[in-house]
């Protein structure tokens, strides 16, 4: 789908992006992420032809994004972080120009109209001015606009900004939806907590680089301290076993369940074996910490 | 030398393979991509157009049909004005008035110093009948030199010849007979055809005071004769009760005839039709002549009578030919007009072509279906043609001048040079029409255009826009068609409004409309264009951007000299004072630096071929401005002009 190799961009002395290389699958969420001012929106310009690269080179639904950069832009709908309207139009009217500049047909384009703002819920407002909505309502008009056309690719820097609980979690499962047959979405946000529910794979970015890719399992493991939370029959009794069997750096019973944090992750698969042979059972265990903590130490520039 | 060595490439560790339990890519069909037609850009632009013509009709269409009917009914009353200005200097070149008023000034010449007239009558401006008057106009002085000296006399007594007469030359004699008051007017001519006038009184008085009986005329015998014939004219018919010493025989026939004595005789040859009721022998039937006689005592008495002939052609075969005359109407000194009268047609046989080529008071008769001769004077000539079929009917084309001008003038321009005003601008139709173009689309299409594009940039559209499919180049393009489609919905009606009142023929029309159109839309985009890029290197500053935006629009416009020339011209034409012209000249050489004038200038001197040379250093100030808005706003905007 996106493949990056090595791609650069310099504004002026600034270097907003740095030898980035990424790789984006066909049918996955890509969530895109990092401080401000670390390059995000920068690498989605360069990504979708909005600006030349000073350096590398990438392709875009298999099309070099130097050579076609109009090319590119027929094929996908980018929801940027900046959206302005037309005031006086309204939502129908302003989906319909866009419409238009995709080259849809008529009833094509009035099928898609009623399609997109069933999904974004704009029923109640599609035929008032857009100057009169508010600042909620002006994001689903934008998602709207992405969502009329039927494109392989979406970029969406910060689709759920100013959007309410609702309505996040309807377009949230479109969104799965949506790459479930074979789509893809590269997807940027602050809220990595909500992130984590759609988003398939995680790249952060802090200074222009790219630090970390990977699954939230695969990231949580690679920069996080090895904590675990156990729901076992007997958690004081686990307490005892565990403590001093093995090197720790955290050991509590917190509301029935055992939380740990190893000193090496090596040690993980003796947790169980240690406490299957006292006797206690281990109904789960899970790897605690949130993406928010990986990002913060990818931020900090930590591993 | 050698390139530096590249840097060890490191494979990125930190990029791990794509987790095994993603969906694979082989379960999907494959992607198709669309690709861009090459129509593609030409929809989008059309689509923002729509757009925008869409809002423009929603809040501007009241005000725009307000303004168009405002406009109509200014550009009316201007195109009043112009067509007296042209009406009045072509009445004076173009038809001509028998030498008095002569062609006009000379479109494109240099020399605008008119001459200076000084007439003297000697022996005095009071003589007896009979004397021999000299008429001196050797004092008129010019800046380069008189070419022409055309004495005007008119007699205030009805019955008397000749009632006028004009004379040419720097000093004539002349023998006033008949008794009374005589007008003289001095018209000279320099070589650019400026003019100036004097006017002189005669009075005639009675050479014997004591006679004071003017001879009596009996009725002379009306004729009927055929073509051909020679009548013979008796002066006996008049008394006197001394005695007539002076008989005059005035009548038309093809030229003005004029014979002196008591007894001449003089051939019929011609049944005449004219082709105008100001042809000779008009309101007369065909072949009717009517001989006036004038006769003179000693004492200057006169009195006048007059004899019926009435020519019949051979055969009675009366069946009008029709004559059609074809001449080179303008051409330069020692160039040879050529005269064509190979469309007359007759009913009776082969026809018999007669030019009467007159200049001043010289008359040369030239035969043929088609003459010609050398044009060896400056100034007018007028030629008389007459076609007469082998029965003597002739028909008669009176109107067809030739204007000679100095060698090395362009003849081409004075069809459209109409109305040369002032020293250094060219005022013409064309730069009238241009003006009008210019200003309908300033109005309309300058103020949508940059509010339109001003619009994209600072709200910040155009960036959203440029995330769909859409291209800087989409976007200038949709906002050029503004002058190119809205514009001749307001330019054509009002540009051929302005023209209606010229009589100029269609496809002239259309030339200058179009011309003026394109010139239009090329300087309204380009000042459309560098409005907003002012309008966005201001925005950075404490400026208020429109402000600025609109001043240069407007600025541009007020600036147009063509517009202070419309109102001198019809000022001037109105209250017949010069005053306005001279207020103008005063302050015409700020106006002028317009970039739109010098645009008609230009224009005039391009498809005219008149003298004037625009001022391109004008055009320097407005490219400077522009260049400096395009700068600044690349700088300022660097990312949206970078994209493509």
């Amino acid at each position: 789908m996106i493949e990056a190799n090595g791609l650069c961009k310099d504004y002026g002395n600034v270097r907003a992006l740095n030898d980035v290389s990424l790789k984006v699958n066909r049918g996955e969420i890509f969530g895109f992420f990092g401080p401000n001012g670390a390059g995000k929106t920068t690498c989605i310009k360069v990504l979708c032809g909005l600006t030349k690269p000073s350096g590398g080179d990438a392709t875009v639904l298999d099309i070099d994004v130097g050579k076609h950069p109009v090319w590119i832009r027929d094929n996908i709908a980018v929801l940027s972080e900046e959206t302005r309207f037309y005031e006086d139009m309204t939502p129908r009217k302003y989906l319909n120009m866009f419409g238009k500049f995709m080259l849809m047909k008529k009833t094509e384009r009035l099928k898609a109209i009623n399609d997109a703002a069933d999904l974004a819920d704009l029923r109640g407002y599609l035929d008032k001015r857009i100057g009169f909505l508010s600042q909620g309502e002006r994001q689903r008009v934008s998602l709207a606009r992405v969502l009329l056309a039927d494109c392989p690719l979406l970029f969406l820097d910060e689709p759920f900004e100013g959007v309410d609980i609702i309505h996040r979690k309807a377009v949230r499962e479109h969104l799965k939806d949506y790459v479930t047959k074979g789509n893809t979405i590269f997807f940027t946000s602050h809220n990595l907590l909500e992130a984590e529910h759609i988003v398939d794979r995680f790249a952060f970015i802090n200074q222009g680089r790219l630090i970390a890719v990977g699954t939230a399992q695969e990231l949580k493991e690679k920069y996080l301290a090895p904590s675990y939370l156990l729901q076992v029959s007997d958690p004081e009794k686990a307490r005892e076993v565990l403590n001093g069997s093995l090197p720790l750096q955290f050991l509590k019973v917190v509301e029935g369940q055992v939380a740990l944090t190893l000193s090496r992750r090596s040690d993980a698969p003796k947790v169980a074996k240690i406490l299957v042979e006292s006797g206690v059972d281990i109904f789960e265990m899970r790897t605690t910490g949130t993406m928010e903590e990986v990002f913060e130490r990818t931020a900090r520039g930590e591993t | 030398m050698t390139p530096p060595p590249e840097p060890p490439v490191t494979p990125d560790e930190e990029l791990p393979p794509p987790p095994s339990d993603l969906p694979e890519e082989t379960k999907f069909p494959p992607i198709k991509t669309r690709r861009p037609s090459a129509f593609a850009g030409l929809r989008r632009a059309l689509a923002i157009f729509e757009k925008d013509a869409k809002t423009m009709a929603k809040h501007g269409l009241v005000s725009a049909i307000i303004l168009l009917v405002f406009l109509g009914i200014v550009f009316y009353i201007l195109s009043f004005g112009m067509e007296q200005a042209v009406s009045m200097n072509l009445g004076d070149g173009g038809n001509g008035d028998g030498g008095k008023g002569g062609p006009g000034p000379l479109p494109g010449s240099t020399d605008h110093t008119p001459p200076s007239a000084s007439a003297t009558i000697s022996p005095s401006n009071n003589v007896v009948s009979g004397t021999l008057v000299t008429l001196d106009a050797s004092h008129s002085t010019d800046n380069v030199g008189i070419i022409y000296y055309v004495w005007n006399i008119q007699f205030d007594q009805k019955n008397s010849s000749p009632n006028a007469l004009s004379l040419y030359g720097p000093t004539v004699t002349y023998a006033f007979g008949p008794i009374g008051q005589y007008n003289i007017s001095l018209t000279v001519v320099d070589s650019s055809w400026n003019m100036n006038q004097t006017n002189r009184h005669l009075t005639v008085r009675s050479a014997n005071p004591s006679d004071t009986e003017s001879p009596t005329l009996n009725g002379g015998m009306d004729m009927n004769v055929t073509a051909g014939t020679t009548v013979t004219l008796n002066g006996s018919i008049a008394t006197d009760n001394v005695a007539v010493v002076n008989w005059t025989w005035n009548f038309n026939d093809i030229i003005p005839q004029t014979l002196y004595g008591e007894n001449q005789s003089y051939r019929f040859d011609n049944v005449i039709y004219s082709n105008s009721n100001s042809g000779p022998n008009s309101g007369a039937n065909p072949g009717d002549y009517y001989i006036q006689l004038i006769v003179r005592d000693a004492a200057g008495n006169t009195n006048s009578g007059g004899v019926h002939v009435r020519v019949q052609p051979h055969n009675n075969q009366n069946s009008p030919p029709t004559a059609q005359g074809v001449v080179t109407s303008k051409v330069n000194v020692g160039e040879t007009v050529t005269m064509d009268a190979s469309g007359s047609r007759s009913d009776n046989g082969p026809v018999s072509c007669f030019w009467y080529v007159q200049q001043n008071n010289t008359m040369t008769v030239l035969t043929g279906q088609t003459a010609s001769f050398t044009a060896t004077q400056q100034g007018m000539y007028q030629v008389t043609l007459a076609v007469r079929d082998s029965a003597n009917n002739t028909a008669v084309v009176q109107d067809l001048t030739v204007l000679s001008y100095p060698a090395g003038t362009s003849t081409t321009e004075i069809a459209w040079d109409a109305t040369p005003l002032g020293v250094d601008i060219p005022f013409n139709v064309l730069t009238y029409s241009y003006g009008v173009a210019l200003l309908v689309s300033i109005i309309y299409v300058g103020g949508f255009f940059a509010k339109g594009f001003t619009h994209e940039i600072t709200k910040g559209t155009i960036k959203t826009l440029f995330f769909g499919p859409i291209s800087v180049t989409n976007m200038v393009f949709s906002k050029i068609l503004y002058p190119i489609i809205i514009g001749p919905l307001f330019i054509f009606p009002l540009v051929f409004l302005s023209l209606s009142r010229f009589n100029r023929p269609p496809t002239e029309v259309l030339l200058i409309t179009f011309v003026a159109y394109a010139m239009t839309v090329v300087t309204m985009v380009a000042a459309a264009y560098g409005s907003c890029m002012i309008f966005v290197a201001t925005k950075r500053m404490s400026i208020k951007p429109s402000v600025m935006s609109r001043v240069f629009l407007y600025l541009s416009l007020v600036a147009t000299t063509t517009v202070f020339w419309w109102a001198a011209y019809i000022l001037e034409n109105w209250t017949k004072s010069t005053m306005w012209k001279d207020l103008n000249n005063s302050y015409g050489g700020i106006t002028s630096l317009s970039p739109f004038h010098q645009g008609g200038v230009y224009l005039s001197h391009a498809l005219l071929g008149t003298a004037q040379m625009p001022d391109l250093w004008t055009f320097a100030l407005p490219a400077v401005v522009i260049a400096l808005g395009i700068v600044a706003s690349r700088k300022l905007y660097s990312d949206i002009f970078s994209r493509e």
